[in-house]
């Protein structure tokens, strides 16, 4: 049969990113892709070098506006830990809050834009509803919606303070309220989701790992990976168990998506209960030298910083590995022999940030 | 005023394009469409068509993979038009002024009638962005 | 850097099958300018990404480096990237953009490399 090569994107109404992929077609059939980056490259690897080090946090956080958090936090913590500086534990607490907030947000951004991909259009408007909240939480405590900026090096910039989080605690049961209401039994129950995602775009547990995927697309195959694991910040003490599926199709990636938004709502909850009082940073002298690897979960998976420093106020290289270029050879292998009407969904599966990708 | 000029005010219609930026202004543009913002009650739908399209929203500075898309986007949009641009690395190059890949402004590509700075942006400054471009539109500019 | 080990460009291929044997899962890889030589250092995680390994090569500058794209199809996104930010040859990467992946024509060509700003 003759083949056909379709250009999907790079201006595609499901993307609100630039990015391209060229399917190669046999009639309705997928039998090819070949992905087409770099719309939005920057050299945000370059400018790190540029810049005296501990600028580069706010570089970093515009990596990519959604999971900002995490990009500062994974720097801070490759600089502290070259530095050998110890961050006071109530900072600590104060990260996995803000972490996890950002990672709430995120999912839910994500679970409306999938609703979008398949013309759910009132779920999309719940979810982003509901998503508000989140972000008036962010602003109370950090004082932006999305980039909260509250990293640095030693610690965080602001403080909860008791009324400040008994005020995030009513929000969050106002969020909690809402989502069980109207967004887990639609996700649970509705036969047009499970329709467009049951069984479409499936990732084997083997290929999954032979290809390097990362955060849910990993865990909705059944590998049980999450770097919370490695129990960096205040993971330890709240404790932490990844959340698996084992279908490893775009249904399965949606679930632990939504799990992990509930789970993200625990774990808030605990850091603010269990959090220990005193400083919220240490003051930090002098200049890195050395190298090290700094690894945080970001809510699309692993992100991993390499930093050398070469005892000068400049950084000699950062090196940011962030996990939708890691997932982008699964999106190969889940796209074939799928039908062109779910390109959308199963793209959008592996939630891709093109920002962070491109850097 | 004639009727055309009138309703063009009035119900304006949106295309988004994102030039290279972190992503935090392309999705608070997407929640001034959403529940609590809900730009659509002024009568101001986002479009996907460069040819049904008023008002041209530009997130993220220029750089070297995408002006020409940006300027090809810009001169497929008919007259009357006004291009804002949303967030401080759109305005001035911002926090990416040093990166190689980048020219800077989206000025240096195609003019440019309103700047919205702020990184990201808020929905209220966006709106606001968009209210101060109608006034452009309702002059004729 | 903890766990890591410093090979050869011809023990490269070799190292990295024994990772492949071992169920090691593809991190990234990163590429060093150090002005007379380049160095990149490959990282793998084991056990579920809780435990990391660094594989170091040193390579000269007009040396070509092996690709290790045909043992994990997932490395050659992060060759092509290594290609075409610094002035390194790579043989054989799976999926070869010819240094078109993330830059333009216009763009200033290898960019990472030292003495370039």
């Amino acid at each position: 049969m003759a083949r056909t090569v379709i250009p999907f994107g790079p201006q595609h109404p499901v993307f609100p990113e630039p990015i391209q992929l060229k399917l190669e077609c046999e009639d309705e059939r997928i039998v090819g892709v070949v992905p087409v980056i770099g719309y939005i490259s920057r050299g945000i690897e370059k400018a790190a070098e540029l810049n005296p080090f501990r600028n580069n946090i706010f570089l970093c956080e515009r990596v990519c506006g959604i999971c900002s958090f995490m990009h500062a936090l994974c720097y801070c913590q490759g600089i502290e830990d070259m530095m050998k500086v110890e961050v006071p534990s109530r900072a600590r607490f104060l990260r996995v809050f803000w972490a996890e907030l950002s990672r709430m947000h995120s999912h839910l951004l994500w679970l409306g834009l999938l609703a979008d991909s398949f013309g759910f259009e009132s779920l999309f408007m719940q979810v982003w509803r509901a998503r508000e909240i989140i972000l008036d939480i962010s602003e109370m405590t950090s004082g932006h919606r999305i980039i909260q900026s509250t990293n640095v090096i030693g610690g965080v910039r602001r403080d909860i303070d008791e009324e400040m989080a008994q005020k995030v605690e009513e929000m969050l049961a106002q969020f909690k309220e809402l989502a069980d209401r109207s967004i887990l039994p639609t996700i649970l129950n509705d036969p047009t989701i499970k329709e467009r995602t049951v069984g479409k775009g499936i990732l084997t547990k083997e290929q999954a790992e032979l290809l390097a995927a990362v955060g849910p697309t990993l865990r909705g195959s059944g590998v049980a990976s999450d770097m919370r694991m490695t129990e960096y910040a205040a993971y330890k003490e709240i404790g932490f168990e990844p959340i698996v599926e084992t279908a490893g199709d775009s249904y399965a990636r949606t679930l632990v998506r939504v799990k992990e938004i509930y789970q993200s709502l625990d774990i808030i909850l605990k850091a603010l209960s269990m959090m220990p009082e005193g400083d919220i940073a240490v003051r930090v002298t002098g200049r890195p030298e050395g190298e090290v690897v700094s690894r945080v979960e970001q809510p699309r998976g692993e992100l991993i910083y390499y930093v050398k420093g070469n005892g000068t106020a400049n950084l000699e290289r950062l090196k940011i590995g962030t996990p939708t270029f890691a997932n982008i050879p699964s999106l190969l292998v889940m796209l074939p022999g799928c039908e062109l009407a779910d390109v959308p969904v199963i793209t959008l599966s592996i939630d891709p940030c093109i920002a962070c990708c491109e850097r | 005023m004639n009727w055309i000029a009138r309703s063009r005010a009035k119900s304006p219609w949106l295309l988004h394009y994102d030039c290279g930026s972190c992503n935090g202004c392309d999705i608070e543009i997407l929640a001034c469409l959403t529940p609590l913002y809900d730009i659509e009650r002024f009568g101001i739908v986002n479009m996907g068509n460069p040819k049904h399209a008023d008002i041209l929203l530009v997130t993220g500075p220029a750089n070297h993979p995408n002006y020409r898309v940006l300027k090809n986007l810009y001169e497929q949009m008919p007259e009357p038009k006004v291009v804002v641009v949303v967030g401080s690395c759109g305005c001035t190059g911002g926090v990416f002024h040093n990166c190689p890949n980048i020219l800077g402004g989206i000025d240096k590509v195609i003019p440019v009638d309103v700047y919205v700075p702020g990184c990201a942006a808020k929905p209220e400054a966006i709106i606001d962005g968009v209210v101060l471009a109608l006034e452009k539109l309702k002059n004729g500019k | 850097m903890e766990n890591e080990i410093t090979v050869s460009k011809a023990e490269l291929i070799t190292e990295v099958q024994k990772m492949l044997a071992q169920k090691a899962m593809f991190g990234t890889a990163t590429c060093l300018d150090l002005d007379e030589r380049f160095e990149i250092i490959y990282h793998f995680e084991l056990e579920q990404g809780l435990k990391m390994r660094h594989i170091r090569v040193s390579l000269a500058k007009d040396d070509t480096l092996p690709s290790i794209s045909n043992i994990y199809m997932c490395a050659a996104l992060i060759e092509n990237e290594m290609q075409e930010m610094f002035d390194i040859k790579i043989s054989g990467i799976a999926l070869d953009f010819k240094r078109g992946m993330l830059l333009a024509k216009e763009s200033p060509k290898t960019p990472l490399m030292k003495g370039k700003e």
